[in-house]
């Protein structure tokens, strides 16, 4: 995996903006 | 990724990409986790990415631009390096006749084409492309997503 996103939360303040968010993105692959 | 304004896209763009650290989880980048790394050092890394506001050094010329996404990337390359790099970079993506151009003169197309050649500068393994195609008509877009296809077909493109 070229890159691996785990659980991944982000909040300014109270505003949540990312809530767990988890994938893979495997070597030579176009993500959208 | 796709969502309505406002899901957190370019959120997501920013905590991959170090701007944000996240309020907890990991970013593994080719195995090694970089969770709250910062934007240079990923560019090191070889972590590159455009953003959805295109905001060109203006008053610098669009080859200047594009060599100082190779000056800061992956392999820090010499000045010498860097020009030779973003000319191969900017003949790729269409835009070699405005190499010379302060990059403040290019439309709106074009600026967003500089933006991808000044990340492809930098030799990334992994390129974050947010809202690339925004804005752009569709001759534009098909010219863009024709650069895309390209790059992750042939792989490294430039020495």
């Amino acid at each position: 995996m070229i890159l691996q996103v785990e659980n991944v939360s982000k909040a300014f303040g109270g505003l949540q903006a990312l809530l767990n968010l988890t994938f893979d993105l495997p070597e030579g692959q176009i993500l959208g | 990724m796709i969502g309505p304004n406002g899901a957190g896209k370019t959120t997501l763009f920013n905590v991959i990409n170090g701007v944000y650290p996240p309020s907890k989880g990991k970013v593994i980048f080719r195995g090694e986790d970089v969770t709250g790394f910062k934007p240079y050092h990923l560019a090191h890394k070889g972590l590159a990415r455009t953003h959805q506001i295109v905001k060109p050094l203006n008053e610098l010329t669009v080859r200047e631009n594009v060599m100082v996404g190779a000056c800061f990337g992956r392999r820090a390359a010499s000045l010498a390096e860097a020009r030779s790099t973003a000319d191969q970079v900017l003949d790729f993506l269409g835009l070699i006749d405005r190499a010379d151009n302060l990059a403040g003169t290019l439309n709106v197309a074009q600026k967003k084409r500089l933006e991808m050649a000044r990340a492809l500068a930098s030799h990334p393994y992994l390129l974050l492309l947010d809202e690339v195609l925004a804005g752009l008509n569709s001759s534009e877009i098909d010219m863009m997503v024709d650069s895309v296809r390209k790059i992750r077909e042939q792989g490294p493109l430039f020495s």
